[in-house]
Parts: C-alpha cells; structure tokens; sequence
C-alpha cells in the first residue's frame, strides 16, 4: 500500500492528539471536541484524504513533527524542512508527500532552560532572549530573500521526489509566500496545490474561506477562541486536495 | 567526464577564485605571480575529473546547503559530491539597504544593518550542538538523493573540534561517508592535525609569518587533496 506523507504546522495536525490523556480544556481544539462535539472526534484533512486516496498515512506535522533536538512543534519552516530530511529514506515510489510551508516569521532558537531547539513565534515575547532579538529577527525575516530561500530549498525535494518517483505537492499558510512567488507557484512544474484558483490576495486561506471552510471560532460563534480550522475547514481541504492531486497523478 | 562538485566555505573555495582577498594577493605576489593549486583542482585532476568549485569564503552551513539545493540539478551517476562544513556559528542576514545577504560570524560586524546585542544572541545561540544535529540532518536528504541518483557524496569539516569529529570514535570509524573516517578524532587528530603531520603548512608558515593567513598554503592543499584522494579511491 502506498504512503500519504503530510508535514506542515498545525494547520496539517489531526484532531486526535488533542484528545490524547490528559485533556486540556484551554486547548482550543480539545475544548472544540468535548464541548461542541460531544467528544466525537473528527478527522483532520490528511486522515480523510488518505481515506479517499486508499492510502495509508503518516502524519509528521506539527504535533506529529520530530521534537527536542529538531525544532518545537510549532514548526518553522527549517523544523518542517528537518522532518522531511528525517523522514526521506521513507519515501518510495508512487507515495505522495505533502508539504505545507507555514508562517515565514517563525525561526529557530535553542532553549537552554528546557535543552530544546524550539520555535519562536511572531508573538513570543516571552522567549529564551532578549525582546530586541525577537524584533530585528522578525523584521529581517520578512525579507523576500528568506521566501526566495525557502524556495530554492524546494530543488532538493523536487529532485528525490522525480528520482524516487514520488508525487510531491506544496501549500502554505503564509499570504506572503504566495504574493511573493505567486509566479513561481502558478508555473505547472511548482508542484503546488489548487495553482489554477490561487491570485494575488487570494491565498490558500482565503480560499479555503470562499468555498465554505471557517476556523473553530468561526464555528463556535466566537466561544472559543482558536483560529485553526473546525470541521468545514477540513473536510474543505480534503475534498479540495483530493481534486487537485487526482487530475495532477 | 564525470564532475567532482565541491562546496563548503573559505576552506574549499580555493586561491584563484578569491581574487579580492588581501592575503591571497600577497601570497602570489611572495610567490612572484603565481598562486599554487588548490585541493579541489588538485583532487580533480587526480581522479580525471571535471571540476566544479561551489565554495565560497565566510560561507555558514545554510549557506553551504542551499548552495547544494541550488545546485543538485547538476549532480549526475558517477560524479563526486565533496561537502565541507563550517562553524555553526556563522548565518546569514538581510541588508535591507541593498537587497542582499550578509555572512556573519563571530567576531566584528557591520552594526548599521543588525545591533551588536542581536547579533551576539544569534551567535551565542547557534554554539549550541543542537545545530550540529541540523547539519547531519541536512545530510539524511543528500544521501538519500545521492544513492537514488547514484552519485557518490562526502563531507568533512573545517570545524574541527565539533562537526563529524564529535561523533563517538567507534561509530564515526563505520562511516565512510565521512572523509578520513578511519582516523580523524575529536581528541588529537584531527584534519588539519593530520594535514600538519604529513608536512602540509599554512600560508602562514610557508611565508615564514610575512602573511599571517591561517589557511593552507601550497603544502596544505596537496596533502590535503592526497589524503582526500586516498579516501575515495579505498
């Protein structure tokens, strides 16, 4: 049987490892599922996909990603990069691999306190440094040199995936990614997803909100307050995905 | 012909192709005019290949890496992929005045495009060997795309005393990948120890102390490149 592979931040995480013992009710998407779902637990997009697809699935994103000494959960760009280099002895002929670029802001920094390699977030203040750290990375990162980075990054990936044999899709979260090489990604060789529907200041997000997907809050009227995707959003995504990968295989 | 690639920092970058470096000037005018070859060229000619030089001075192991995604297009059945990593403190920052990358270090730094407190965390930060485990990381992709495409890769480092020489002796001795595997070791011996040991000299020595360039000189480099030569050859 073949392999679905997904890397990515949470936006690529399933519902089920919020539910993991013990549960944590400030945790939005825990929250989502006891007290507006009755405790029935919903599939994320990849689980669904794979269903459609038959294939089996390995979840490596976000939660699922390699921690400690890699890079946190929240995953920047550079931990989904590890993953997928820690993974791809795994990969083989005819899987499908894909991989969701998050947020470009997120980088990298060592915690000596936990003796983690951790991911700093755009609002952490709180963060193993001094603020002023935090504020200049932020600021020098959303220089489009760290996009045109990521994207040469891509070639590596590209080339296994044509020697391998593997089938290889790319999304992101990040609006600036998308304006940015909004070219680059349109081009039928980019190997990224939903490229005929994709404009300037119409991102996957946006996208995925035109066609009926809505955040946790969004679903909730406001009670809880979690800006990752409910239901809608996944099955959205799912559907969505299958299309494109199916027309592209 | 097959192609030797080479890729890494100022280590591997050679003489000929740092034209403005100040103490390489100097070397060739100590030495009337001519600069002596370097280890990739000399490396190249031993193995009958063809060469292509990827490295580039002040270089930091993102650099090095994304030099190699840049370039693995190229990389074809039978060629020869030489990775030289560097210090892991070195990384890479924007200059916003001018749209480019800057490389930087420990040590002195331009502070009209980053404060001198950023830019001490940063290094401070990436001492950690943390970043070691990313540099062997990058390599799980390199290896997996070499035996796919069937090219061969090896690394070594011009960091001494942390990548590859601070894996246990008894594992690292079982991986060929990495270049004089059989005797480099964290304690006493390692490359440049080597090197230092079968006569190879600096710049620096070969100019008895008139450039005080640490970098190898004309011996260095053609036992550097004998060593390296032995090693892929066995």
């Amino acid at each position: 049987m073949s392999t679905l592979f997904v890397f990515g931040d949470s936006f690529s995480e399933e519902f089920k490892e919020f539910m993991r013992p013990p549960v944590n009710l400030t945790q939005g998407r825990s929250e989502y599922i006891v007290n507006h779902l009755n405790g029935i637990v919903p599939d994320g997009w990849p689980t669904k996909l794979a269903d459609k697809l038959g294939y089996e699935l390995e979840n490596c994103a976000g939660i699922n990603g390699v921690k400690h000494k890699y890079g946190g959960e929240g995953n920047c760009n550079s931990s989904i990069f590890n993953n997928i280099s820690l993974k791809s002895e795994k990969f083989k002929k005819d899987d499908i691999v894909i991989i969701e670029w998050t947020t470009m802001e997120r980088f990298k920094w060592v915690n000596d306190v936990d003796n983690c390699m951790s991911t700093i977030l755009p609002n952490q203040f709180d963060g193993p440094f001094n603020v002023n750290v935090l504020e200049n990375v932020l600021v020098n990162r959303s220089h489009y040199l760290w996009i045109n980075e990521l994207f040469i990054s891509h070639n590596i990936i590209n080339k296994l995936a044509e020697s391998i044999g593997f089938n290889l899709f790319y999304w992101t979260v990040d609006r600036n990614i998308v304006n940015f090489k909004l070219d680059e990604i349109k081009n039928p060789n980019s190997h990224y997803l939903l490229t005929d529907k994709l404009k300037i200041n119409l991102d996957y997000k946006e996208l995925f909100h035109s066609l009926g997907a809505r955040t946790i809050t969004e679903e909730v009227n406001n009670k809880i307050n979690d800006s990752h995707y409910g239901i809608t959003g996944h099955n959205i995504i799912s559907e969505l995905f299958y299309d494109d990968i199916i027309n592209k295989l | 012909m097959n192609t030797l690639f080479t890729f890494g920092c100022s280590y591997t970058q050679g003489f000929n192709r740092s034209e403005n470096n100040n103490f390489y000037r100097r070397f060739k005018e100590y030495r009337n005019g001519n600069l002596p070859k370097d280890w990739p060229t000399l490396l190249s000619e031993k193995l009958g290949f063809e060469l292509k030089n990827y490295g580039e001075d002040a270089s930091g192991n993102n650099q090095i890496f994304q030099e190699i995604c840049s370039r693995c297009d190229e990389f074809n059945d039978g060629d020869i992929v030489i990775v030289g990593w560097t210090f892991i403190d070195r990384y890479r920052w924007v200059d916003y005045e001018n749209n480019t990358w800057k490389k930087h270090g420990s040590g002195h730094i331009d502070e009209n495009y980053i404060t001198k407190s950023t830019h001490e965390e940063i290094v401070y930060n990436r001492t950690h060997p943390f970043y070691i485990e990313e540099i062997y990381n990058y390599e799980k992709i390199i290896d997996e795309l070499s035996f796919n495409k069937k090219f061969k890769v090896y690394y070594w480092s011009a960091a001494e005393n942390s990548i590859i020489t601070n894996i246990p002796t008894e594992k690292l001795r079982k991986i060929k990948k990495y270049i004089l595997s059989d005797q480099i070791n964290l304690e006493n011996n390692n490359l440049r120890q080597i090197i230092t040991k079968k006569s190879g000299l600096t710049i620096n020595e070969e100019t008895n102390g008139f450039i005080p360039d640490d970098h190898l000189g004309e011996s260095g480099h053609k036992v550097q490149s004998e060593l390296f030569y032995k090693h892929i050859i066995n």
